[in-house]
């Protein structure tokens, strides 16, 4: 007499969690160990038995709850990621951030981009200015840079950020006669009705204003009637304004493009570092893949969080179902042929999978700090205007 | 020889768990069949003049059956005639311990068939060692030719 084998089926009496699931994200979580048995007898029931059959074993109840978990884990770790990246970015990998509060709002990362820009304005930055001179000569204004990068720097194509070609400052002319602005004492005796007097002792009192204003005006008058001292760079030739009288250096600051193009990256000690991309080390948190938000443990997710994992993991257990239900279309049965519902039972659980997930992340989205700022503005708005609507206290005075 | 991708062990195994729940929970027909039994005693000449039938086992399966035909021409009362076709579950009946030949008989809606013919096409997947059921046909008989039960009986008896 031969044996009549079946599948392995559920039974209503599952075996120990601990050592089921494939990954054993939570075996060492006795709340975790406690409600997969739960889970598993409950999705069985919701899913037909006792009344039919379910064509599905106890760690697979499991495989399906502890997947449950990680997908709620990771939803709100990439909340979280989203929200706090650039808090996040720069620290060492050893902080684990799961479930940690970021209180501060990680200015640091935004001062790393601002010096970026802090380069291009010569006011700090990652890319060194270097200093170069040419020596000018009588009689000649143009003078090829590019002849002096090859010369001087390899080659390497350079870019000018600053030539200091210009005349006298203004301010050490203040009193000089020859700047066509006048004498700024005299102007100023002169705009008080006080000119030709001459007392024995004068203390007159200069806003600053009065100081700039000169000094524009004696930059103005060189610039206008003066032959002032200025350049222009054209296909790396600087050409220099006036036609120089004599032989002296003109100096200039410049930087190597290729500093500037070489990628910024954070280095192992957490300085900034300009180094290619191949060579950036990764003990610090820098992008998505590496900033430290970890697996969750269940045992710490609150009541909201462990329903959600509860009806995802029923439909996973769905989807199970109807994976082992949808691998033939058609069923043998004696003389016949019959089609199960796994289909259904897949399209189904993808239904509520979706609308789970929609539904976690825009409950995510609603407690991003972002909104939660808008929230206690309208709330703070909406009180202001309640609030002048009603009279003042009047002040009641007892005699 | 290898195996095939599809309808392998662990499938067959399925299938043999959908039938069961199937058969013996969800649609639930049992039959009982009676095999010929060949302790019958013989004459002479090593006939069984007398049938005789083991001990009934029942056993779910997919019974189809046509309307029943009385035919009251010949003149000794009505015959009631009706086919059925019992399709078993081979793996099924085989872990029973039975296999339905010719002859036997089947007890089904409180009436007696007696298998006319056997069936065994349906091959899974098309391979032959996979051969899923065993479908008799069978035709209504008369239950007093067959001392299965005792129909002599009357009230005061």
């Amino acid at each position: 007499m031969s044996v009549f084998e079946e599948s392995e089926i559920w039974n209503d009496n599952p075996g120990q969690v601990s050592g089921s699931t494939a990954f054993g994200f939570y075996d060492n979580d006795a709340i975790f160990t406690k409600d997969a048995l739960n889970f598993a007898k409950w999705a069985a029931r919701r899913l037909g038995y006792p009344v039919v059959e379910i064509e599905m074993v106890d760690y697979e109840f499991y495989e399906c709850f502890e997947e449950s978990v990680s997908e709620f884990t990771t939803q709100v770790n990439q909340f979280n990621i989203r929200e706090n990246r650039l808090a996040a970015q720069g620290l060492s990998t050893d902080i684990n951030l799961t479930q940690k509060t970021v209180i501060n709002p990680g200015l640091s990362q935004v001062v790393r981009l601002a010096k970026a820009y802090g380069s291009e304005a010569g006011a700090g930055g990652t890319v060194t200015w270097h200093s170069g001179s040419v020596e000018v000569h009588p009689g000649t204004q143009d003078y090829d840079l590019k002849d002096w990068a090859a010369l001087n720097v390899g080659g390497k194509p350079i870019e000018i950020k600053r030539i200091f070609h210009t005349g006298r400052p203004a301010v050490s002319r203040y009193y000089d006669p020859f700047t066509e602005t006048g004498i700024a004492r005299n102007n100023l005796m002169n705009e008080f009705g006080w000119g030709g007097w001459q007392p024995a002792m004068e203390y007159v009192m200069f806003p600053i204003y009065e100081d700039l204003l000169r000094v524009q005006s004696v930059e103005l008058n060189d610039q206008i009637r003066r032959s002032a001292y200025s350049f222009e760079i054209k296909n790396n030739v600087l050409k220099l304004f006036p036609v120089p009288s004599s032989t002296y250096n003109v100096w200039f600051e410049y930087i190597i493009i290729s500093d500037r193009d070489a990628a910024v990256v954070q280095g192992t000690t957490g300085s900034m570092e300009t180094q290619d991309a191949s060579s950036s080390t990764s003990d610090v948190q820098s992008d998505y893949s590496n900033i430290q938000y970890q697996q969750i443990e269940y045992s710490s997710i609150n009541q909201p969080g462990r329903f959600w994992v509860r009806k995802y993991g029923l439909a996973c257990a769905k989807e199970t179902l109807g994976n082992v239900r949808g691998k033939y279309q058609q069923i043998p049965i004696p003389n016949a042929e019959v089609t199960l519902d796994g289909d259904t039972l897949r399209s189904e659980a993808q239904q509520e999978k979706e609308i789970l997930l929609t539904q976690l992340r825009e409950s995510l989205e609603e407690a991003s700090m972002k909104t939660q700022w808008e929230n206690k503005t309208a709330q703070e708005d909406a009180m202001s205007n309640i609030l002048k609507n009603i009279p003042p206290p009047m002040a009641i005075h007892i005699a | 020889m290898p195996q095939s991708l599809y309808n392998r062990r662990r499938d067959m195994k399925f299938f043999n768990s959908i039938n069961n729940e199937l058969l013996n929970n969800i649609i639930q027909t049992p039959v009982t069949v009676y095999k010929i039994s060949t302790d019958s005693p013989e004459n002479i000449y090593g006939e069984s003049e007398m049938k005789t039938y083991t001990k009934g086992l029942q056993i779910g399966a997919l019974v189809t059956h046509d309307e029943q035909v009385t035919d009251a021409s010949e003149g000794f009362g009505p015959l009631v005639d009706q086919s059925i076709t019992v399709a078993f579950h081979r793996e099924m009946i085989a872990a029973r311990g039975f296999y339905p030949e010719v002859g036997d008989i089947i007890e089904y809606n409180e009436a007696y068939f007696e298998i006319n013919g056997i069936v065994e096409n349906q091959l899974v997947g098309g391979i032959t060692h996979k051969n899923f059921s065993i479908v008799c046909s069978a035709n209504m008989t008369q239950r007093d030719k067959l001392n299965l039960e005792n129909i002599r009986v009357g009230k005061n008896d």
